[in-house]
């Protein structure tokens, strides 16, 4: 069972999550602050990070950045609703998903399934590495080059690629990719979609030019090429 | 705002609309009542100058009117050629002009003298005219003829009250008024 | 109960303005007139009078008067006719001439003037109209003489008649210059009429607007006081009105605020501890089966009710935004007929329960969740209180600000109490007074409400003729957020 990393100040909250957690066979290290979870991140080598975004000391954010400088470790942010500011922030600095407090364990742990999970492969894809332009994508290895130089991305946005990829110039809505890529209910929330191409675009595309690999379809949702 | 202050205004405003319209309604000529305007116009009468005036019977019958009779200046006719000339009734112009006498026709003769008689005058009470004839059954007319040839002729300067006694009574003294 | 047709205060103060302005330049019209009349006609009677006098005092009048000799003044008379030429009848008795030798008696003069001039030694006249309306001057003056020191009627009595036809058309257009004068007059009088409108109905107005922007919920609107008049008085009072219901419905609006923010901090508060609570509940639920029954029932109480108070607190959170206006709509497009779908399988309501009728490709631009809060409490209501088969139709229209998207949802059942329907929207409001407690938190409709006016929609409830429930919802097909 995965290594989770439960970064929280609330005792109760901690307590809770890490007990139901544990129970359902996680491996669970908790951490009261940023410093501490950080601290952890180099002992406990978590799997998964579970992460508050209201801490004292260096908040949820930072901590997120901190984590993404140096791992490509899928993080999970805990948030409450209509702390809306802060989702946006937390996804732009590389959050793959969050989830809405409070929320039953179960809940907790589909997340958590759901982003370790590995996409399943679309059928009649050839195993071995494809070639988009500069982009040489392994299916198999879960990695991409651009222009023969890895690119480190978090798990989102390699699931985010692969689906794309998978069937170039065709177009999915935000509420499909959250389905398929996030195992998110349909009526999610779509700029998790947005923040992850966001961070994908600053990735592997080319700065000064308008995306080629993940283009907008305006009224309908992204699509991959054409190139 | 009620509606009876409405209304009230409304008649109000009514009210004075018709007043201005009957002011200007007043307009042009109106015909008038009677209206007395100075006095009468004093015309020369010749031959009037110190004559006796004699009243006749007017030609509708209705008044008498005067006639000068002078048969020259400042000669003041005795009572009984007064008398007998009112007696004789209108004659030359006025006769012609139709002028009537509302006496009876007697001749005076100079027996009569003695009854045609005129009183002297009185201040307070006039002057008594004696007539040889009854009185009595004088018409209006009649006997404003005898008032008026004597109230204005018998005394100089003055216009006295006449009583007249005839030969059956004596008619109380009253003014000469020419149309009544 | 008025009469009259409420007219505007400048149209009745323009009117009084002129009405008054017409009364006295009618009376002063009318008055000058009559006065003036008067002394032209007064002036011209004089003279004839004294004319008529004075040629009759030149006459010799020899009496007894033949018809010959009255005749012969009497054209004697008629030339001298002056300032108008006249018309001399001359009566003696029954003899009667006149300068007109085909009619010796007048038709105008009256017998009551003659009457007056026969019996008395005075001059006298009368206006009359002739059968033409035409007016006549009429003048009696009896002849009298002197004699023997008393003024003696002649019995003779001359009589003139004038046409008054010129004083007539002076005073005619004496008449006219009058209208003349007064119709333009009339019409500067309005000049000065629109101008006082115009200084009184300034304030007016300006009370007007500012009433309305009051009313629109401008309350720091102030009339600027102008001179000390009752206007301003009325200004003065306005504003004073003004501050006293700004302070109360400030007062009221704090009040209003702290109790929200009190609502919102305390569901904040009760949040945390919560997420700690429901984290665990499974833990209770899953050991109580090796507790005693009464433990493992007090265990699955605590569990259902922690869950539900979460639902409670999350919709009083969610309540709290909207009273502070923080609630946002993050937009996406979407296929209407998917997105029904996809609530309705997700709540397990894709049996036969609930009969769709989803048009297929149209496309809106909403917020996915919101709108799926919004499907789900209107269907779940349905089914709670009305009855199974619900309907659900989408269709769109184009109104006049853009195409809409309709969506009705009817269920089977009672209907709703005609009592009930007013309140249908209202935070807590339980349409069974006996039931205290319903399987939602009692917010459910409110939240729906809040979540279509914030994406530009409206949301309406009533009973079907055939019976049954129905809500509509109706809301731009493009949400702007």
């Amino acid at each position: 069972m995965p290594r989770v990393l439960l970064i929280e100040d609330d005792p109760s909250i901690r307590e809770g999550v890490g007990l139901g957690l544990r129970r359902r066979g996680h491996d669970v290290q908790a951490a009261e602050t940023g410093e501490e979870g950080l601290a952890l991140m180099a002992t406990f080598h978590p799997e998964l990070v579970l992460l508050d975004l209201m801490l004292p000391g260096i908040n949820g954010v930072q901590v997120c950045h901190r984590i993404r400088q140096t791992s490509e470790v899928p993080i999970i942010m805990l948030t409450a609703r209509g702390d809306d500011f802060d989702i946006v922030i937390g996804l732009e600095a590389g959050a793959d998903d969050y989830i809405v407090k409070p929320a039953r364990t179960e809940v907790i742990e589909a997340r958590i399934k759901a982003v370790l999970r590995r996409l399943s492969d679309p059928v009649g894809t050839r195993p071995g590495i494809e070639t988009h332009g500069e982009l040489a994508i392994d299916r198999a290895g879960l990695t991409v080059a651009k222009n023969g130089e890895r690119v480190a991305l978090a798990p989102s946005e390699i699931k985010l690629l692969l689906h794309l990829s998978a069937s170039p110039e065709q177009v999915f809505s935000r509420q499909q990719l959250l389905e398929y890529v996030w195992d998110h209910s349909y009526h999610a929330d779509a700029r998790l979609v947005d923040a992850c191409v966001r961070r994908l675009r600053h990735k592997i595309e080319d700065p000064a030019r308008s995306p080629r690999y993940i283009q907008t379809v305006r009224g309908f949702g992204y699509r991959f090429g054409p190139l | 705002m009620t509606g009876r202050t409405t209304r009230s205004r409304a008649t109000a405003a009514a009210a004075a609309l018709t007043g201005c319209a009957l002011l200007l309604a007043g307009c042009g000529i109106k015909r008038t009542g009677v209206i007395e305007s100075g006095h009468a116009a004093t015309v020369k009468v010749p031959g009037s100058k110190n004559a006796a005036t004699l009243y006749f019977v007017s030609k509708d019958g209705d008044r008498v009117v005067p006639v000068p009779f002078s048969i020259g200046t400042d000669y003041m006719l005795a009572p009984v050629p007064l008398l007998r000339i009112l007696l004789d009734g209108p004659t030359g112009p006025a006769s012609a002009a139709g002028l009537t006498t509302a006496l009876p026709k007697v001749s005076v003769s100079d027996a009569d003298s003695e009854r045609v008689a005129v009183s002297k005058y009185q201040p307070d009470k006039g002057i008594t005219v004696g007539v040889p004839f009854p009185v009595a059954g004088l018409s209006d007319l009649a006997r404003k003829q005898l008032v008026c040839t004597f109230g204005v002729s018998a005394v100089r300067d003055t216009v006295t009250p006449v009583a007249i006694q005839g030969t059956d009574t004596t008619l109380p003294a009253t003014d000469c008024n020419p149309r009544r | 109960m008025r009469r009259i047709a409420p007219l505007g205060l400048r149209t009745r103060l323009i009117a009084a303005f002129l009405l008054v302005a017409a009364i006295s330049a009618g009376t002063t019209a009318a008055l000058t007139y009559q006065q003036a009349r008067n002394a032209i006609l007064k002036q011209t009677q004089d003279t004839a009078v004294s004319t008529l006098r004075d040629q009759v005092e030149q006459q010799e009048v020899r009496l007894p008067l033949e018809q010959q000799e009255l005749q012969r003044i009497v054209i004697e008379l008629g030339k001298r006719g002056k300032p108008h030429p006249w018309i001399i009848f001359g009566e003696y008795g029954g003899t009667r001439v006149s300068t007109n030798p085909g009619t010796p008696t007048s038709t105008v003069i009256t017998d009551s003037l003659r009457d007056r001039v026969r019996n008395n030694q005075y001059a006298a006249f009368q206006r009359v109209e002739d059968q033409r309306g035409n007016p006549w001057l009429t003048i009696g003056v009896p002849a009298v003489f002197e004699h023997n020191g008393y003024t003696e009627a002649t019995g003779v009595v001359f009589y003139a008649s004038v046409p008054l036809s010129t004083e007539k058309q002076t005073v005619e257009a004496m008449v006219e210059a009058a209208q003349q004068g007064a119709v333009p007059g009339l019409a500067i009088a309005v000049v000065p009429a629109l101008l006082a409108a115009r200084s009184v109905l300034r304030p007016v107005r300006d009370m007007r607007r500012a009433a309305q922007k009051l009313g629109r919920g401008r309350l720091d609107t102030r009339i600027e006081v102008r001179g000390a008049d009752e206007l301003a008085g009325l200004a003065r009072t306005f504003n004073e009105t003004a501050r006293a219901l700004e302070q109360s419905v400030r007062e009221l609006q704090e009040a209003e605020t702290r109790a929200r923010r009190f609502a919102s901090d305390v569901s904040h508060e009760l949040r945390t501890p919560l997420a700690g609570m429901l984290a665990v509940t499974e833990v209770l639920d899953e050991d109580a089966a090796r507790l005693d029954a009464d433990t493992a029932k007090a265990l699955h109480l605590v569990s259902a009710e922690t869950g539900k108070l979460a639902v409670l607190v999350e919709d009083l959170m969610e309540i709290s935004r909207f009273d502070a206006r923080a609630a946002e709509l993050n937009l996406d497009d979407v296929d209407i007929a998917e997105a029904v779908r996809k609530t309705l399988e997700r709540r397990h309501w894709d049996d036969d329960r609930v009969v769709t009728e989803l048009p297929d490709g149209v496309r809106a631009r909403l917020d996915p969740r919101r709108f799926d809060v919004v499907l789900a409490n209107l269907v779940g209501n349905a089914l709670r209180h009305g009855g199974a088969p619900v309907h659900v139709t989408v269709s769109t229209a184009s109104g006049g600000d853009g195409e809409r998207l309709l969506i009705d949802v009817a269920d089977s059942g009672p209907g709703i109490a005609p009592e009930v329907l007013p309140h249908i929207f209202d935070r807590f409001f339980k349409a069974d007074a006996a039931r205290t407690r319903s399987a939602g938190s009692g917010l459910g409709l409110a939240i729906t409400l809040e979540n279509v006016r914030l994406h530009g929609g409206t949301l309406r409830a009533g009973n079907r003729p055939e019976g049954g429930a129905f809500f509509t919802l109706d809301m731009p097909l493009e949400a702007r957020a």
